[in-house]
């Protein structure tokens, strides 16, 4: 079994700019809503979608998509399972100007 | 001769009664077009009224309409006018400082945006009974149209009962246009030509109005061929950037034989352009009016005059000031401004309304030489006001004086220098400050130390705009760069200065920028790029190529397949041949089906089942068909349809394979090599004209009868095309027909099972993620 970990930052100011055809290319209808559009929220999504394209590179922004369990914790779906790909787990988390995710996936392997 | 109207409400009334069973409004909202008959508008005006009325909102009380056109805001703005209720529509553009002033002034009872129509087409579902009729009076308001800009008090136009149904009856006895005709309103509802002529013009003569989301001009060349549009309402801009798309290419095939008319209003119609399109047999007519005249006071009859805005509409008394200044008299003038009785008075003398532009006439034809009221219409039929422009200009202490004007569709400033300096950076800091349908898209400096003026010392725009269409040749003119390396700059912001070879990453493009500058350039290019296409190596240069039209954008809907002998022969073909073959082998056992009984056959569906072979579509056609359900199958627009193939000799035969599948089973092209765009417009277009969709998301046959798991497009059709979806699993004809198999197939038996429908309201809060795993989990779970 092999371990693979992806990281991101994002400036959530960066996000609280996009225009909404941006917003649509990288987050799903249901992210936007879920979210209510907050920007600290949005751009938590936007950095684990980043992470888990660091360790998948050809996953696009919409084969990825982050919800909420009830808790809070955050999960990850992804739009079909990449070869090999066990299992994974992702935390995100935002302070200030900064938004921050990290995801791990374990690799059968 | 038909009769005038007496009354807009009558209007109204009588167009809904006559046509109580004809689709009188469609509406084009995503990859769907909704169609609305006289009898369910007016139920659903009846509703909002009673509506209305229950929220205390009555006749004399105002409401602000601020949203894109749509059945919604129809259905509103009718049933505001049958009340009594006071309309005041906005430009969809109209910031919150504009809106607050507004309601200041006009103290509404209520706004709606375009959330809020969606929430109460929702809410009135419930209400019952009858609205009371109300008396409404030939001077009592039906609207307040603002007309003023951003930066100065706005100004409202009242706009009486009296007024707007006298300049109807004016328009319908200028333009007579007896004609069954199909009319696409491209201007939005707010403007007063938008409702006189794309709505009220319209019901007079039964015509069928649409109405579109998009102003992307390649979305409406595909939409009136597909819906067999016969003439457009529209504003320059738009009918400039249909041009541009369409210049060396079939305009026939591209729009229709059926397409024949331009109506066009607004703002100045260059006489290039009007050319252009009668060149191709299109009749090109120009108006000319005001909010303030109720919309018109000239117009061309069908044969139009080249250049001239029309004939003296009939019942309107125009009369040229001694100073060219043209001056309108008649019912269809508008009483005042909106509590402002200075600029009322301004604006009459002796009881004529003064335009503000400059005319002649000749031989009973209206010719403009000027506009003086500054306004410039952007394509998408926004305002746009230069005093707004100048304002910002003038506090940049650089601009000694600037006037901004329109030039070649754009957004145009002319600037006086105090001293040498780069003027690409004064534009960028003014357009900094500037809303985005305000920015100023291209410049130029004048040659002189001062503009041509009036002798009240206003600068006289015309001839500034002559003079730089004169000196064009001569000398170069600073456009505010290209437009590709200006997106570029303005999305990317780099450090260093933009050329060809620039990479894209060494210009700071990382991977949030890269999506900003891909929906950038789609809107500016008014295309679809695939996002893979770009990354960090990809040079300035390589965009470039890019951005130009790709080779599927060509691709068409086919309508061959509706003609009756391509029809014909697709029963024949089902019925004697292919099913009887397919009976001496397979013997199928169907279940499931009475969950088909409960769809209403007039609705489509979508029909979602695991793929097994290639007898897949016969099979489940033929209990299908028996339920009076009329299918088209999306196939690879690659492997079937040949798209993107390059050998000749192979793309023939693929292409052939296309052609069976189209004619056998309405196969259709659907696929990355044509892009989601054309594939959702497709599906759309199919579902549109009743037919339901078969789909295989597996995208590939089984080999041991287990099934793929679903791509996901199949959510994505889900989640965008608002239609029941239907589970169905075949197991057996894997066996019966494998894969690799042709012609002779094995003996055996399959079953089909048809499951219950998944409703459009389940997929209402899922992503199209989780919507391809609930339909792939029905489907396994039959």
């Amino acid at each position: 079994m092999k371990i693979k970990v992806g990281n991101d930052i994002v400036q959530i100011k960066r996000i609280a700019n996009l225009k909404k055809e941006s917003l649509n290319k990288i987050f799903h209808k249901t992210e936007l809503s879920q979210s209510k559009s907050k920007p600290e929220t949005l751009a938590g999504i936007f950095a684990a979608k980043e992470a888990c394209k660091k360790v998948f590179n050809n996953l696009d922004w919409l084969d990825i998509e982050i919800k909420k369990k009830k808790n809070g914790k955050p999960i990850l779906i992804l739009n079909y399972q990449p070869t090999d790909a066990m299992g994974h787990d992702l935390s995100i988390s935002h302070d200030g100007d900064y938004a921050t995710a990290i995801v791990v996936f374990t690799i059968n392997k | 001769m038909k009769r005038d109207v007496t009354s807009i409400q009558n209007l109204i009334e009588n167009f809904l009664n006559n046509n109580k069973d004809n689709i009188i409004l469609n509406q084009k909202k995503g990859y769907r077009t909704f169609s609305i008959t006289g009898q369910q508008l007016s139920e659903k005006i009846n509703k909002t009224r009673i509506f209305l009325d229950n929220k205390k909102i009555k006749k004399g009380n105002s409401i602000i309409i601020i949203a894109n056109n749509s059945i919604e805001y129809v259905t509103l703005y009718f049933s505001c006018i049958l009340s009594g209720i006071i309309v005041v529509p906005l430009d969809i553009m109209a910031d919150n400082k504009l809106l607050n002033k507004i309601k200041n002034q006009v103290k509404p009872k209520a706004i709606f945006q375009n959330k809020d129509l969606e929430d109460l087409n929702k809410k009135i579902d419930s209400v019952t009974g009858h609205p009371q009729k109300i008396k409404i009076l030939p001077k009592d308001t039906l609207e307040i149209i603002y007309t003023s800009g951003t930066t100065s008090e706005p100004k409202g136009v009242v706009l009486t009962n009296e007024n707007i149904t006298a300049g109807l009856n004016s328009a319908v006895q200028t333009i007579p246009l007896k004609l069954k005709l199909k009319i696409l309103n491209l201007l939005p509802l707010s403007h007063i030509f938008s409702q006189v002529f794309g709505l009220f013009f319209s019901m007079y003569f039964d015509y069928e109005i649409f109405l579109i989301d998009t102003i992307q001009s390649r979305k409406i060349i595909s939409f009136i061929r597909n819906k067999k549009i016969s003439g457009i309402i529209l504003v320059p801009g738009i009918l400039q950037s249909l041009k541009n798309r369409l210049e060396g290419k079939s305009i026939s095939s591209n729009l229709g034989f059926q397409f024949r008319l331009i109506g066009v209003g607004g703002t100045y119609l260059p006489i290039e352009l009007e050319k252009f399109w009668k060149s191709k047999l299109i009749s090109v007519i120009q108006g000319y009016g005001l909010t303030e005249t109720s919309s018109i006071v000239s117009g061309n009859p069908i044969i139009s005059k080249t250049g001239s805005v029309g004939k003296i509409a009939k019942n309107v008394e125009v009369k040229i000031a001694k100073d060219g200044e043209i001056l309108v008299k008649g019912k269809n003038v508008f009483p005042g401004y909106f509590k402002d009785k200075e600029k009322t008075k301004q604006t009459f003398e002796k009881g004529w309304f003064k335009t503000g532009d400059l005319g002649v006439i000749k031989n009973d034809y209206l010719y403009l030489k000027e506009r003086k009221k500054d306004i410039i219409i952007t394509s998408s039929g926004l305002n746009v006001y230069p005093v707004d422009i100048e304002l910002v200009l003038k506090k940049i202490s650089e601009i000694k004086e600037s006037c901004v004007l329109q030039k070649d569709n754009q957004v145009h400033a002319v600037l006086i220098l105090n001293q040498k300096t780069n003027p690409n950076n004064l534009i960028k800091k003014a357009n900094k400050t500037l809303l985005s349908h305000q920015k100023i898209q291209s410049f130029s400096i004048w040659p002189e130390t001062n503009f041509p003026q009036t002798l009240l010392g206003k600068i006289k725009k015309y001839q500034v705009l002559e003079k730089l269409q004169v000196s064009k040749q001569k000398e170069k003119l600073h456009t505010y760069q290209d437009k590709l390396s200006n997106i570029v700059d303005k999305t990317l912001n780099p450090s260093q200065k933009i050329k060809l070879k620039s990479k894209l990453s060494d210009l700071g493009m990382d991977s949030l920028k890269r999506v900003e500058l891909i929906s950038e350039l789609e809107l500016a290019f008014d295309t679809e790029i695939n996002e893979l296409t770009i990354n960090q190596y990809t040079t300035v240069n390589d965009l470039q190529k890019i951005i130009k039209e790709p080779e599927f954008s060509q691709i068409r809907f086919k309508k061959w397949p509706f003609n009756p002998i391509a029809k014909l022969t697709r029963i024949i073909f089902q019925n004697f041949l292919f099913d009887p073959y397919i009976r001496i082998f397979n013997k199928t056992e169907y279940s499931g089906a009475e969950n088909l009984k409960n769809l209403s056959i007039s609705k489509p569906v979508i029909f979602v089942s695991n793929h097994q072979s290639v007898l897949d579509v016969p099979v489940i056609n033929n209990i299908l068909k028996k339920n009076g359900f009329k299918i088209a199958v999306p196939a690879d627009s690659h492997t079937i349809f040949g798209i993107g193939e390059k050998p000749f000799f192979s793309r023939l035969y693929i292409k052939l394979k296309g052609f069976c599948t189209a004619l056998f089973y309405n196969g259709y092209p659907f696929g990355e090599t044509i892009g989601t765009d054309k594939s959702l417009e497709f599906t759309g277009e199919f579902l549109d004209r009743g037919y339901s969709i078969i789909i295989f998301p597996e995208a590939q046959r089984t080999i041991d009868g287990k099934m793929n798991p679903f791509k996901p497009g199949v959510g994505y059709l889900a989640s965008n095309m608002n239609i029941p979806i239907v589970p169905i699993k075949i197991t057996g004809l894997y066996k019966i027909m494998p894969a690799g198999r042709y012609a002779i197939p094995n003996f055996g038996k399959s079953q089909i099972k048809i499951g219950k429908p998944i409703l459009p309201n389940q997929f209402e809060k899922l992503s199209y993620i989780t919507a391809t795993r609930l339909i792939e989990k029905k489907v396994r779970e039959l």
